[in-house]
């Protein structure tokens, strides 16, 4: 099978509508990087406020 | 190919809703048995991603990478307390029936890939060619409705189907339910009841209106009769439980078996399938405020075993915490379909759905079922409520776990929300109203 189908179905996409999905990414990837690196004693409570904060700001964007 | 719409909208925010909410549970939850939030809430956002792209897939590439997704990260979050053997082995049972899920549906995939690309060769037909993709739903649809008999296609949609009622709980797919359930963490439990099971029904709805909508015919008794069997067994199981967590398992099972009467009037109600699944949404919807009521208020006492809520943890609540009494009475309220709870609609308008597709049998069932579920939702409420136990001299007095909930900041207000939502939502269908 050619991969010329594939092509045409990435350029036909609407990728650009999958914003709140990339960002959602993009937050996952933030609070493991606050994880790993930040050695703050209230890292836990302070991850825990950004995933709920980051998620219900995309919530609002979204409705 | 990804398809945007108001329904695939509507999910979205559904599938983000349910993150939320498992993050604000798991915030409390993390911190007070020392587990690590970070790797938690990373989980969390990535499976959110993936239900929300899944919801949209028009293509088998898309729907099946997605789908992997989700489960890739549901097997570590059910495995997450590292400490508890029964969060481990739930989380290698999990793994174990995941993998079979998934090997079921991709040899389904493959089957309807293997005649599409080459029909002539398979004894089927194809007059319209829509695109040179097999892997696409349009592709599938035109393929499956010119060869409604052929028995490889229908044994690839059988497989698929097996795969989807595996992710939603389906009889006889049901099995690892009350297992996986009873040992994840409560945040993951939730999750898994709400949102791994809305996004079954989203894909098996879109399913059966979409590619699999030529084959109605050799579908709707195949549904039926799990439909029937998924009821008696989650009531019936259910009723014998004395586990709390297993119980809402196999009400979740039960619950999945009242939705996939939904899915079957929508194949049954040409031109107005819309109703059948805004009626599906409204379910979901009321599922998730009643859901997240229980897991959110059992998330806020802390065990000296975190899996075995029993029934004796919440004898007299009513007066040790009444807050907490009051959020879950409503939610199991809700979840019995209780007026005037929103998921008393729920269950009216699945009645009425029922009704009007003339689906009588499945009609008589989910009475049935509801009666059923009424014993131990209200068996729940009594210990809360209205039945102190008596106790005796010798008897060595139980400890009062809920003392100690104290502090459990943005929870508390997080599900006064959603009790306002549930009683708001059973007295006006709001934005939902127009479609009924």
């Amino acid at each position: 099978m050619s991969m010329d189908i594939y092509l045409k179905f990435a350029h036909n996409n609407l990728w650009g509508e999958l914003w709140p999905e990339i960002l959602l990414c993009l937050g996952a990837l933030t609070v493991l990087g606050l994880d790993l690196f930040s050695k703050s004693p209230n890292n836990k409570k302070r991850i825990s406020i950004f995933a709920i904060v980051f998620q219900f700001s995309i919530l609002v964007f979204i409705c | 190919m990804l398809k945007h719409g108001i329904h695939q909208d509507l999910m979205r925010s559904f599938f983000l809703l349910s993150s939320l909410l498992v993050s604000i549970i798991a915030h409390r939850y993390l911190f007070l048995r020392n587990l690590r939030s970070g790797e938690f809430h990373h989980l969390t956002m990535i499976a959110t991603a993936g239900l929300m792209v899944l919801c949209q897939s028009q293509h088998f590439v898309i729907f099946f990478v997605s789908l992997e997704t989700v489960a890739l990260c549901f097997y570590p979050l059910v495995a997450f307390d590292r400490e508890s053997t029964k969060s481990l082995e739930a989380g290698i049972k999990y793994l174990i029936f995941g993998a079979l899920s998934s090997a079921l549906l991709l040899f389904g995939i493959v089957l309807l890939y293997g005649v599409g690309s080459n029909p002539e060769a398979w004894g089927a037909s194809l007059s319209v060619i829509p695109s040179n993709d097999p892997f696409s739903f349009n592709f599938l649809y035109h393929l499956l409705a010119e060869n409604p008999n052929h028995s490889i296609l229908l044994t690839g949609v059988v497989l698929i189907i097996s795969g989807i009622a595996f992710k939603i709980g389906a009889a006889p797919f049901q099995i690892w339910v009350p297992d996986v359930y009873h040992g994840a963490p409560l945040p993951v439990t939730a999750f898994l009841a709400v949102s791994s099971k809305a996004a079954g029904f989203f894909i098996l709805i879109s399913f059966v209106n979409g590619p699999f909508a030529g084959i109605s015919d050799f579908l709707l008794p195949l549904f039926a009769i799990v439909a029937t069997f998924t009821i008696f067994f989650g009531n019936l199981a259910a009723c014998t439980q004395k586990n709390l967590k297993r119980m809402l398992g196999l009400s979740g099972v039960a619950h999945a078996g009242y939705l996939l009467v939904a899915v079957m009037a929508s194949m049954l109600l040409p031109g107005e399938s819309d109703r059948a699944v805004w009626v599906l949404f409204f379910y979901l919807f009321t599922y998730l405020l009643a859901s997240f009521l229980v897991f959110g208020v059992m998330s806020l006492v802390q065990l000296n075993d975190d899996t075995e809520h029993q029934f004796s943890d919440y004898e007299n609540l009513g007066t040790k915490k009444p807050w907490a009494a009051l959020l879950l009475v409503v939610g199991i309220g809700s979840l019995a379909g209780v007026p005037p709870l929103a998921g008393f609609i729920g269950k009216l308008l699945l009645f009425s759905l029922a009704f009007e597709s003339k689906l009588y049998l499945s009609l008589v069932v989910m009475v049935i079922g509801v009666v059923i579920s009424i014993y131990y939702y209200f068996g729940w409420v009594r210990e809360i409520c209205f039945h102190p136990r008596p106790v005796f001299e010798d008897e060595t007095p139980q400890k009062n776990y809920w003392s100690e909930v104290k502090n459990v900041g943005i929870i508390k207000p997080a599900l006064f929300c959603l009790l306002f939502a549930s009683i708001l939502f059973g007295l006006w269908q709001g934005p939902f109203g127009d479609a009924f």
